[in-house]
């Protein structure tokens, strides 16, 4: 019982440190080369493709987003927004992965395209 | 009665803890509860099904499983916020005992169950049932659901925590149910939880995704 009370105590801390260290956006914009990717880089020369996504909820969905474009060779980096359901895509210089194949990338994987939009 | 069993083998799925990954991925799973203690490392060809070892090493009882299991997605609800799934998951193998009257006996054994769960980035709700089933060893039921929060809503990347109970229901033991108040620490690719349950036993679960 001591030892599970150390633990609850342990992770109530780790709580109030997480609670006091979530990410605010709201007085701030990052800048291009610090964007927070979920991997990757960003070209500058390259691409960005903005895909709202349904059913991100977890680390493991993101993950797995992550996970299944950064196999294609036209992308560069990754940023997944799990509280916007949105996933940034970072194309390389000269390379483009078109509405059709993100889709299907993004149903094989599990989860539902919303919306698709390029810069 | 063997061809459905057969056919529940070939439908089945697991539930819980997202027992299917995304194409091509890995996982690994131990779970201890008190009841037993399991480990299960599955891999996904597809986000549709998963493929993999199951072993479990039951306290009471004193019996091993050691399984092939095929994790099914039936059906999945993608929403903006939300995600809702329904998992069959089932398993054909060798249980061992040499418990009692058993004589380090060898038994066939399969088991099959459904699992839901739903899921938002704070609040989390899930089933599960299984039914386990070899020639003499091992003959149950068993059935928990769970209800869960989180206190903050972080970024990708960042320690996830959650708050959560777990309600489990064994119909042939005494004391048929057990509540498990748990918390759940999730970053990345691993996830971990830790409970103490009404029945004065630990839970500790580790899932790592690769």
């Amino acid at each position: 019982m001591k030892t599970f009370l150390t633990i609850i105590f342990l992770t109530f801390l780790n709580i109030t440190y997480a609670v006091d260290n979530v990410h605010n956006h709201d007085n701030h914009e990052h800048s291009s080369s610090a964007q927070g990717l979920s991997t990757g880089t960003v070209d500058p020369k390259g691409g960005k493709i903005d895909v709202n996504v349904f059913g991100l909820v977890c680390d493991f969905c993101a993950q797995a987003i992550q996970k299944v474009f950064m196999k294609r060779e036209e992308v560069s980096g990754i940023k997944v927004d799990l509280s916007g359901g949105l996933v940034a895509i970072y194309t390389k210089q000269g390379k483009d992965i078109d509405d059709e194949d993100i889709t299907t990338l993004i149903v094989d994987a599990g989860y539902n395209v919303d919306s698709i939009n390029r810069e | 009665m063997r061809k459905l069993l057969l056919l529940l083998l070939f439908l089945s799925t697991e539930v819980a803890s997202r027992p299917v990954s995304y194409p091509g991925g890995w996982t690994f799973m131990t779970m201890n509860d008190g009841h037993k203690y399991s480990v299960h490392t599955h891999y996904s060809p597809t986000a549709n099904y998963s493929i993999g070892y199951k072993g479990e090493f039951w306290r009471s009882g004193d019996y091993q499983i050691h399984a092939l299991q095929i994790n099914n997605l039936l059906k999945r609800w993608n929403k903006q916020h939300a995600q809702a799934n329904i998992y069959l998951k089932s398993g054909i193998g060798i249980t061992y005992s040499d418990y009692n009257s058993f004589n380090s006996e060898t038994d066939p054994v399969f088991f099959t169950g459904l699992a839901a769960d739903w899921e938002t980035r704070k609040y989390f709700i899930s089933y599960e049932n299984r039914i386990t089933k070899s020639n003499s060893i091992v003959d149950n039921f068993r059935q928990k659901a769970r209800i869960g929060f989180s206190p903050y809503v972080a970024d990708f990347g960042n320690l996830h925590t959650w708050l959560m109970l777990e309600v489990s229901h064994v119909p042939e033991d005494e004391k048929n149910f057990a509540y498990t108040p748990l918390i759940r620490l999730f970053k990345g690719p691993s996830l971990l939880e830790t409970g103490y349950s009404s029945e004065g036993k630990f839970l500790l679960n580790f899932v790592h995704r690769f």
